[in-house]
């Protein structure tokens, strides 16, 4: 038994010797062309030929990204140009007033969000006063004519207002329902809103 | 020499190698994929792009000769009406005036106070702000047509009329549709806004005649029918255009508003404004 088993131990070993060189030279002859091929093959196969000069990828790449940053620069001079820049102090002054809001337009979005909740016949939102500071807008006002659901109507007013694309930020308004001599319900209330 | 661990070695570092092989082998095929799928696509964009650059540096030089004519007429009459060196007191009342003249005739104004003026604000850049404050009481109507005006004093062309969306809208549809057309663009964009609104059809038939596409007159009917323009066009109508020329109050004095309260009481509106008017060194 002791025989055998040293027989067979001497035959994987003689396979293994056998085996292992022309393993490794093949291996690392396999190797080294690959690398030979990627520094030297490889980048004459992939270069491509632009108006008579040769140019590898990355070269493309950054020729690419250096000429598309060079034509938006240009698009934004040409634009300036066409435009008219005139001194400094004017443009900035213009820019300043193209950034505010036009109270009126305001005033329009609020009346459109107020007769969603209405009719024009019966309008339930009725605004007494607005104002309208850079950025910062005052809404003063009473939601009247709908009994005494007027507190309901005042929070569906709240989610029409957030509605607004330029309304940044609306205060809550509190909600109450008060009543008049003549027993009408009505909600007022008072928004602070951020353009 | 230890013969039986030197086979092992080998076939170690055979195995090493072959990981090593296949790892480049994978960085080939990734170079190969992307010199199709990036590289030749690239290089059929690089012409074009390069086109385009050229073409760009050509409209600047036309659009810089075109600014050196026209930047010196505007450039006085800012420095003279819109944003002078000393305030023009007279030329700010006389634009109440007539604003409260022409609320009048459209009976659409109940009262206009007098023009209160605060201490002059001088900012760190030469800019002067010179504060007022006024109250009116209008109609619905008035108060568009006030605040309207307020909102348009200081512009001069129909460009500073216009939003910047509208503007590249017009931009990138001159450059898709006739880029050779872009110094009848410049010269619309260019045209004083009262002479525009007192003649659009004019401006806009001009700057058609070097874009004949459906789509360019389209693009441009939806920005002279869009809000800047109908607004202008709303706010110096009803002859206030004429009396503004008239009165040679055009161009209109820089002004900004700060704050404006309004109140209704029926059909009126009581309006508290405060804004300024603007010198410059």
């Amino acid at each position: 038994m002791n025989t055998l088993d040293t027989n067979a131990g001497k035959t994987e070993a003689s396979w293994m010797h056998r085996l292992s060189v022309p393993f490794a030279l093949f291996s690392g002859a396999f190797l080294l062309l690959l690398v030979l091929s990627w520094f030297f093959l490889l980048p004459l196969l992939t270069r491509v030929n632009i108006a008579g000069e040769k140019r590898d990828f990355d070269e493309l790449s950054s020729l690419s990204q250096s000429l598309k940053a060079s034509i938006a620069t240009l698009e934004e001079e040409r634009d300036e140009r066409v435009l008219h820049e005139r001194s400094p102090a004017y443009e900035k002054l213009l820019s300043e007033k193209k950034a505010e809001k036009n109270l009126w337009e305001v005033r329009e979005w609020i009346v459109e969000a107020g007769r969603t909740l209405g009719t024009a016949q019966n309008p339930v939102v009725y605004i007494q006063s607005l104002s309208l500071e850079g950025n910062s807008l005052t809404l003063i006002g009473v939601i009247r004519s709908v009994g005494p659901r007027s507190m309901t109507v005042l929070g569906q007013f709240t989610e029409e207002l957030k509605r607004i694309p330029a309304f940044k930020e609306i205060s809550t308004p509190r909600f109450e329902r008060k009543e008049t001599e003549n027993g009408d319900f009505y909600s007022p209330f008072n928004f602070k809103i951020s353009l | 020499m230890n013969l039986r661990h030197s086979p092992v070695a080998f076939m170690v570092g055979s195995v090493t190698c072959l990981i090593c092989a296949s790892f480049l082998l994978l960085l080939h095929a990734r170079k190969i994929r992307d010199v199709s799928e990036e590289a030749l696509p690239m290089a059929a964009e690089l012409p074009v792009l390069e086109g385009r650059e050229k073409f760009l540096k050509e409209q600047i030089e036309v659009a810089e000769l075109h600014a050196q004519l026209r930047n010196g007429s505007d450039s006085e009459r800012i420095s003279a009406f819109v944003l002078p060196k000393e305030l023009d007191i007279d030329r700010g009342l006389a634009l109440f005036d007539i604003l409260r003249a022409h609320l009048q005739r459209m009976d659409a104004l109940r009262s206009l106070s007098s023009v209160e003026f605060e201490d002059s604000i001088a900012g760190e850049d030469g800019i002067t702000a010179h504060p007022f404050s006024l109250e009116m009481v209008v109609t619905e109507e008035g108060a568009k047509k006030a605040l309207g005006l307020f909102s348009l004093a200081g512009y001069l062309t129909v460009a500073d009329a216009l939003t910047q969306e509208e503007i590249d809208s017009l931009m990138k549809r001159s450059d898709q549709e006739n880029p050779a057309g872009i110094t009848s663009l410049e010269r619309f964009l260019g045209t004083d806004l009262l002479r525009y609104v007192l003649e659009p059809k004019l401006f806009e038939e001009g700057l058609l005649g070097a874009y004949t596409s459906a789509g360019f007159a389209d693009a441009l009917q939806r920005i002279t029918r869009g809000p800047s323009l109908t607004q202008a066009k709303e706010v110096l109508g009803l002859g206030l255009a004429q009396v503004l020329e008239q009165e040679k109050l055009w161009p209109l004095p820089f002004i900004k508003t700060s704050n404006i309260e309004t109140k209704q009481d029926g059909v009126w509106y009581t309006i508290s404004l405060k804004g300024a008017f603007y010198t410059a060194d």
